[in-house]
């Protein structure tokens, strides 16, 4: 009995004795490929998440948009989603979830999941750059989300109003715990810019790859973010600044880069295609993506290519009964929309910034140096005027033909410009018979969030 | 306690043994020389080692002497002299004599003895745990393992009471005797017990002394039914015991599946298909909602089907806190604990030999709902031709239907309308199903054999069993192999030190070949593309040829390719069966070593380790013919209109892929156990000790392209990087590349363990149990890696009280207990990332796999348990009977987060923030009603268990309620919901509901709504009540038992068609026949009408709707089994000490059911089919 006793108590004695040793035993990871986020290696594998970060960027302005139609015979094999997203439905959802908002919103978590890891890192030299371009890349992934959400779920930025209508919820801390509240449109935008700042200021100039943001990338969003504002001057500023320091050009007539009667006319590489300032993907719908049976070329698109622009063979392919589908996406790599930044753009947003500020030249001697690269070489004739209306219908006709499928720069664009009469437009679908119609300025332009958004952190509903 | 006759066998003569003996040696220790006569005899020594000490050693000579003469010579010159009885032979030293004569000087002296004996029971086994009391003295001792037994000077004649649990007590006087073996013999049974000892893992208790709650189920009963695995054996013997693997019944239970082949190792939460008291966990994908399984003394990890059936002796269910906390945080569902066949000291060797042959019917595939005849089908196809619906598919070369294809034919003008009815008429008249019974199912025969040898000598016992068995399956050419050895020995190599060794190693070789299922999901009729097939389609033709089916492409396109030169891309589902090669080789093997060492008798301490390693490897190869390798190479050819030419990114050849997985497990224990009784009435017995273990787990997979079989050679320079334009036309693709990741999954705990148990007089138990587990699961803080979680109970035996007069009630005993049970979550508490490499940059990636929950900890189950155990007199009826109630504590629920967190595609946020209650009765009757000759005994067990949500933070939403574990607060864990139904629109047969307290066909405002004005509650998901009455006839050597079990009180929503005509072809379901198709319709239906183009929400109202739901409750008779045992033949002798043969009979049928659909709740899809055995159990 006391023999027993005597073990009992040993046996205690020894459980506490070995409490190291209990805790090294214990403290094994579970999982080898489990990690805790601590280090810069980890911070920074989680921004080259590519299949994260770089992609399933919004495509519901896309599929809302007037590049494309459906025929009748195609129509009922759309998903719920594409057919309300085609008809401009008040209920775009359903009661089913949004891919864009719940993937893009995952690219916020990340981008503060990073930020607030690595504010327990302190920054000494030896990893100064790579801390540096850390945190700049998570503060520009953070803004191109938002601008992203921006542009598909608020109002379109207008001065008057800004402060009071709906923006997205900003969230800025990792923690889930934290509420979901709507912001206003002013403070969605101003939380853009100044995150697009800071990155500017951290980012080395130019990427590793373009999968990873740049300085140039953070200013090119910055033009790209002041534009959709409408204030122009900031836009030419940023434009300006990039294209000062890169002003690549793709020649379209270099069949060592560009194939136009391939299915995938260019570089496969991202970072092969000169243009290409940051590589970002949208992800969404059959109806948009590149080379989609179902989906057909706007007839009034197609036919305001001229025949020498290579534009049109490089864009379209011809299906057989003379429709054409879209091909020409710079994601050759994945062969989705692209949705990141390009030099091409920037020299349409500085274009259209000259136009509007009256300066004609430079207007057109930036359009021309885009079109020089995209017609076959000895067929174009370069553009002149004094007229800076004539200059900015320019600019916005070769914006409408340069980018259709770049991003949601189409939406975007007849958001922001049907506020101007001068080129506000009506969309229509017909579908069996029945006529649906888009009007400027339509609360429809203002996409409804996704019902279990509304349902879980009880924010308010677009109405539309 | 009445005394009864003991058989007491002392100083047998020896004469008359004819076993002859032959020594020769010099100067040989006595103890050597024991050996050779026991070697050459048989014969066992009985020996204390102290005997030795001071013995001479002896030379000997001897020629087929007998043992007595050889003994008589050794032990000549020795103080020790020798008996022999029933080939057991004691040597003890000589009594003294001084001792045995009365002292002139002292008329009160007594001489004393040294006594040294052993306890049998009328079977001559070993009982150990007796407790011997010298009468009117406080001397006691407890018989050890081997059923021996000594004390040191006891009074010559004095009385030895002795009594054990289980046999009935005696009195022996000693006159003079100091070696003794005594018989017990068996007490009448109490409660249909079988065995008084129950096993927790850890210990073997006296039933009567615990207080807990313990099913047991002993070889007989273990044996009544015929299975190839372990589980199925105890299905429907334990109160409170539910096995969830006949379909639950909701609706969506895989209707069509995409008729992969079926994966062999599930992972999922619920592997086993078994509840204890209910499920109390709200499920999470990281959380075991499986019992845990022990073999023996420790968890079970790998694979159940490894166990062969025929080494297991009995299987014990600790189901309350005081049963199964000594388990601690892996106790949360219940423990099944599966004890071994072991031999036993001095036994001589027993064979046992079982065989049976077991062959079920074909599956029953015409009384599937989930089938829609070929001429209905063929008018829904028409009538969406009509409206284009196949257009797209057609110019992209994607397959339609052979109807459709004769329809576009007949559009483009190709064939005349007559010739175009005519094919469409003669596809009218086709089944598929025909060809599924001829092709693709077959009978089951299941073939089973098991010999097992046992026994041992006074120093050794040990057991050796194998096992075999070959199952040919419903399917043809799905087969599954299983050869299981297993062996057990243990030693006495010096007293009071026992070793243990045992391995027990098993192969399974499994042959998945038919990719065509059986159960949910196995007709897969329906769909425009991809692996369906059309309710017309044809296997094969009237000679046999097999036939190609419409499979992804078209078939103007395949054969436009394939003279370009492709490989042939058509597809015919019986050669894909019979080129298949699709092996699941598993070997698994368990190692076991023991060392226990007895300071006294009541004190001992083990030290005990156990290694798994369980090797199983999925072995495909795709031969080149198979349409999986033509279809890929085909997939990739690139040709070249200019030269004409084919090239192959991916060559031509077979495809081989393998995904071996390895799991390694150690274990290792050190315990303490005390056991005694003091003074006759303390009996103490005490456990304490501690363990770790580990478990590992490895997987990778491997992909050859171009592999050839004969050579076992692979192309390796296959182009992953460049992606390929594929066909038909349009796309562009990588190859797929291997995984070359290997997962590493290491789980590891710590734990310290205590169990009490004190009886005071028989009638008063006490018990408590506690323990302390870790794991390296948790996070954040060490501290919380340890929990402790504790049980204590009480019991008392209340017709052992001296007031206790119920003459018509013997036996009555009362039990409690209270405590805690753990559950693990398999799951780290802070932020996990998962590291990966892009295939894009080549960068390491990190995905995020779950946000970070500081605060989360272990699952705790509080458990209350009250029973009573009870026989009337002659055991007429006896029984038990129990409540209980489970609270589930801090349990995890995932928590869907607003998806604005970043977070709606991961698991959520996973908190400790659920709590459940469930309440529940066990009810266990035996009853004996007719008792003679002819004997006639009803079993009945009972159970019902509600339960409810008591917090469930989780916000439900409108798509939630079409889960069936919906966890809503006050309403039960698995519960059914459904949308409340307003009949059919009279005009057009619209399905209608209820918004705001108005009939409505605003589908999307009710699905949305989430109030009880459009939804109601339809009840359990779960039989509240279930159980089962067996009834045993038996009369002479003839035994016949049936099994009747019952379901009760829950509900399934009954599959119907889509509403949809384009959800018809993907999906058809026979009922659409039945639909709303004009006014005056809605009086005789409530199948709605289907339309066009698509209305998803109005399908998936009608579908989640009040109407679907029927009545669960159902009776059926399981199985009956009909037996004759040759052994019981008075008078006659035979070769062998039993044999039985049996035949049984599973799956009879349904008896009643409640739902007026006529659909059997347990078969929505096809019955499980019929199956007959025949076998012998023999033992010589």
């Amino acid at each position: 009995m006391i023999k027993s006793f005597a073990i009992i108590i040993a046996t205690i004695t020894i459980n506490i004795s070995c409490k190291k040793q209990q805790d090294d035993f214990l403290n094994v990871k579970a999982n080898n490929y489990d990690v805790t986020p601590k280090t810069l290696a980890d911070f920074q594998a989680l921004l080259d998440n590519d299949a994260i970060m770089n992609n399933s960027y919004s495509e519901l302005g896309l599929a809302s948009s007037d590049n494309y139609y459906v025929i009748d015979d195609n129509y009922p094999s759309l998903t719920s989603p594409e057919k309300q997203l085609y008809t401009w439905t008040s209920d775009i959802w359903q009661s089913q979830e949004s891919a864009e908002w719940n993937y893009i919103y995952a690219i916020v978590e990340y981008s503060n999941i990073v930020l607030d890891g690595i504010a327990n890192v302190s920054p000494d030299n030896s990893i100064k750059s790579s801390y540096n371009n850390i945190k700049g890349s998570a503060y520009f992934f953070r803004a191109l989300a938002f601008y992203n959400l921006a542009a598909a779920f608020c109002k379109p930025y207008t001065a008057t109003s800004a402060k009071t209508d709906l923006g997205i919820p900003l969230r800025l801390t990792s923690d889930v715990n934290a509420k979901s509240v709507r912001s206003s449109v002013q403070q969605t935008y101003d939380r853009i810019i100044s995150d697009l700042k800071t990155a500017i200021d951290l980012l080395p100039l130019t990427p590793l790859r373009v999968t990873r943001p740049s300085s140039r990338a953070a200013q090119a969003l910055l033009a790209k973010v002041y534009l959709s504002m409408e204030q122009y001057s900031d836009a030419l500023q940023y434009a300006d600044a990039v294209l000062k320091a890169k002003s690549d050009l793709l020649d379209y007539n270099d069949n060592s880069l560009v194939t136009p009667t391939a299915t995938r006319p260019f570089p496969r590489n991202p970072d092969n295609n000169s243009e290409i300032l940051f590589y970002a993907n949208g992800w969404g719908y059959a109806t948009v993506w590149p080379l989609a049976s179902i989906s057909h070329t706007d007839t009034t698109l197609y036919d305001s290519y001229d025949i020498n622009d290579i534009r049109k063979v490089a864009f379209f392919y011809n299906n057989s009964d003379g429709t054409h589908r879209f091909k020409g996406t710079y994601d050759a790599y994945s062969k989705n929309n692209f949705a990141g930044l390009a030099t091409d753009e920037l020299y349409l947003i500085r274009a259209e910034c000259y136009a509007r500020a009256g300066n004609t030249s430079s207007s057109t001697s930036d359009l021309n140096a885009l079109l020089s690269k995209r017609y076959t070489t000895g067929t174009f004739t370069a553009l002149s005027t004094n007229n800076a209306d004539t200059a900015l219908h320019w600019v916005l006709v070769e914006r409408r033909k340069e980018l259709p499928f770049t991003g949601t720069c189409r939406w975007e664009d007849l958001r922001r410009l049907n506020k101007d009469p001068r080129f506000a437009i009506t969309i229509k679908r017909i579908i069996a018979g029945i006529t649906y119609t888009l009007e400027p300025n339509s609360p429809k332009y203002i996409l409804p969030i996704p019902d279990k958004e509304i349902q879980l952190s009880g924010i308010q509903q677009n109405q539309r | 306690m009445t005394l009864l006759l003991v058989a007491v066998y002392l100083h047998v003569s020896a004469s008359g043994y004819g076993q002859k003996v032959t020594i020769s040696g010099k100067d040989m220790p006595l103890e050597k020389v024991f050996n050779m006569i026991k070697k050459q005899t048989g014969y066992v020594f009985f020996y204390d080692y102290n005997i030795f000490k001071g013995a001479k050693n002896v030379s000997l000579d001897i020629r087929d002497a007998s043992i007595q003469d050889v003994l008589n010579e050794c032990l000549k010159e020795q103080s020790l002299e020798f008996k022999i009885l029933d080939k057991t032979i004691t040597i003890t030293r000589k009594i003294n004599e001084i001792f045995l004569k009365p002292s002139a000087n002292t008329a009160t002296i007594t001489s004393f003895i040294d006594l040294n004996g052993r306890i049998l029971s009328e079977k001559g086994e070993p009982i150990p745990g007796a407790v011997i009391n010298i009468k009117g003295t406080n001397r006691t001792t407890i018989t050890d393992d081997n059923g021996f037994f000594s004390l040191k000077r006891v009074g010559h004649d004095a009385e030895l009471l002795i009594s054990c649990i289980g046999f009935e007590s005696l009195i022996y006087q000693l006159n003079d005797h100091a070696d003794l073996i005594i018989k017990l013999r068996i007490k009448a049974r109490l409660l249909g017990e079988a065995t008084v000892m129950v096993s927790n893992g850890y210990q073997l208790l006296p039933k009567e002394r615990s207080t807990g709650s313990f099913s047991q189920i002993d070889n007989e009963l273990y044996n009544r039914r015929v299975a190839s695995d372990v589980l199925s054996k105890i299905d429907g013997l334990a109160a409170g015991v539910y096995f969830t693997g006949n379909g639950v019944g909701a609706y969506g239970t895989s209707l069509n599946t995409s008729g992969g082949l079926p994966t062999f190792n599930n992972q999922s939460a619920t592997k086993l298909g078994i509840t204890i008291r209910g499920q109390a966990d709200v499920y999470t994908n990281k959380i075991s909602l499986d019992p845990l399984i022990v073999l023996d003394n420790f968890p079970y990890e790998g694979d159940i089907n490894n166990l062969n059936p025929e080494m297991i002796e009995s299987i014990t269910i600790l189901k309350d806190a005081g049963a199964a906390s000594i388990w601690g945080a892996r106790a949360g569902n219940g423990v099944i604990i599966i004890t071994t066949k072991k031999g036993k000291l001095n036994q001589k060797m027993k064979v046992d030999f079982t065989s049976n042959l077991t062959i079920g019917s074909r599956p029953d595939i015409f009384s599937s709902k989930f089938f829609l005849n070929a001429k209905d089908y063929i008018d829904v196809e028409d009538s969406l031709f009509a409206h284009s619906y196949f257009d797209n598919s057609i110019s992209n070369s994607r397959a339609v239907s052979p109807v459709v294809e004769v329809l576009y034919e007949l559009a483009n003008g190709q064939i005349s309308s007559a010739d175009a009815t005519a094919q469409i008429n003669a596809f009218k008249k086709m089944d598929v199903r025909n060809d599924y019974k001829k092709h693709i199912y077959q009978k089951l025969i299941n073939q089973q054999y098991g010999i097992t040898l046992s026994g041992g000598t006074s120093d050794l016992r040990y057991v050796l069993s194998a096992g075999y068995d070959n199952n040919r399956t419903n399917i043809v050419r799905n087969r599954y192999e299983r050869f299981v050895i297993n062996s057990s020995n243990t030693y006495i190599p010096i007293k009071n030190l026992e070793l243990t060794g045992g391995v027990i190693y098993s192969q399974i070789n499994a042959q998945n070949n038919n990719p065509f299922s059986f159960g949910g999901g196995a007709l897969n009729t329906g769909g425009v593309y991809g692996n369906n097939l059309v309710p017309y389609a044809q296997l094969a033709n009237s000679s046999g040829t097999h036939l190609a089916v419409i499979h992804n492409l078209r078939t103007p396109f395949i054969d436009s390719v394939q003279q370009l030169g492709f490989l042939d891309w058509h597809f015919r589902p019986l050669d894909e069966i019979a080129l298949a090669n699709n092996t699941i080789k598993q070997n698994s093997l368990i190692l076991k070593a023991s060392a226990k060492y007895k300071f006294t008798s009541f004190l001992n301490a083990e030290l005990q380790y156990q290694s798994e390693i369980q090797n199983s490897n999925n072995r495909i190869y795709y031969d080149p013919n198979s349409y999986y390798s033509r279809d890929l190479v085909n997939t990739y050819t690139q040709y070249d209109p200019s030269s004409e030419s084919l090239t192959y990114p991916i060559p031509v050849g077979g495809i081989l892929t393998q995904s071996p997985s390895q799991l390694v497990t150690r274990n290792f224990r050190g315990q303490v156990n005390y056991n005694q009784i003091i003074a006759l009435k303390h009996a103490i017995i005490m456990i304490a000790g501690a363990e770790i273990r580990q478990t590992k787990t490895t997987d990778y997979s491997t992909l050859a392209y171009g592999y050839s079989d004969t050579y076992g050679t692979a192309i390796s320079n296959i182009d992953y990087i460049n992606s390929y334009a594929t066909n038909p036309l349009g796309g562009t693709a990588l190859i797929p590349s291997p995984n070359p990741n290997v997962i590493i999954t290491t789980k590891r705990y710590l734990s310290y363990y205590s169990n009490i148990g004190y009886t005071y007089d028989g009638r008063y138990t006490f018990t408590i149990s506690g323990r302390k587990d870790g794991a390296n699961l948790f996070g954040v803080k060490i501290n919380d890696k340890i929990t402790p979680l504790w049980s204590a109970g009480l019991g008392w035996e209340a017709s052992r009280e001296q007031f206790y007069h119920i003459n018509w009630l013997p036996y009555l005993k009362l039990r409690g207990t209270y405590g805690y049970n753990g559950n693990v979550y398999n799951a780290a508490a802070y932020l996990i990332a998962t590291f990966n490499t892009s295939r894009m940059t080549g960068f390491p990636t990190a995905t995020v796999a779950s946000p970070p929950n500081p605060q989360l900890r272990w699952e705790r189950m509080k458990n209350i348990n009250a029973g009573v155990d009870f026989a009337l007199r002659n055991n007429i009826v006896s029984g038990s009977f129990e409540v209980y109630q489970k609270r589930g504590l801090d349990l995890l629920e995932p928590s869907p987060l607003a998806p604005s967190t970043g977070f709606s595609f991961f698991t959520g946020l996973i908190g400790n923030n659920a709590s459940t209650l469930t309440k529940g009765i066990d009810i266990m009757l035996n009853s004996k009603n007719i008792d003679g000759e002819f004997k006639w005994i009803t079993t009945l067990i009972l159970s019902r268990i509600t339960n409810k949500v008591l917090k469930y933070d989780v916000e439900q939403t409108s798509a939630s309620i079409q889960s069936y574990a919906t966890a809503l607060v006050g309403k039960p864990l698995f519960s059914v919901y459904s949308y409340k139904w307003a009949g059919l629109d009279p005009t057009n047969g619209d399905p209608q509901g209820y918004l705001n307290k108005q009939v409505s066909k605003d589908y999307s405002g009710i699905i949305n709504n989430y109030k009880p004005d459009s939804l109601v509650y339809s009840g359990y998901a779960i039989p509240k009540v279930f159980g089962s009455i067996r009834n045993t006839f038996s009369y002479k050597q003839f035994s016949l038992s049936a099994n009747i079990v019952f379901k009760l009180g829950y509900v399934f929503r009954r599959p119907s068609t889509s509403l949809n005509y384009t959800g018809v072809i993907s999906n058809p379901i026979s009922d659409f026949t039945n639909r709303w198709q004009k006014p005056g319709d809605e009086k005789t239906t409530s199948i709605p009408s289907v339309a066009f183009p698509d209305d998803i929400l109005r399908n998936t109202f009608y579908h989640y709707s009040e109407v679907l739901i029927e009545k669960g409750d159902q009776v059926r008779l399981q199985d009956i089994s009909l037996s004759y045992d040759f052994g019981k033949i008075k008078g006659v002798k035979l070769p062998f000490e039993r044999l039985q043969v049996y035949t049984y009979v599973n799956n009879v049928g349904l008896i009643w059911k409640a739902n007026k659909a006529g659909i059997d709740p347990d078969n929505l899809n096809i019955p499980t089919p019929r199956s007959i055995s025949f076998g012998i159990k023999t033992n010589f």
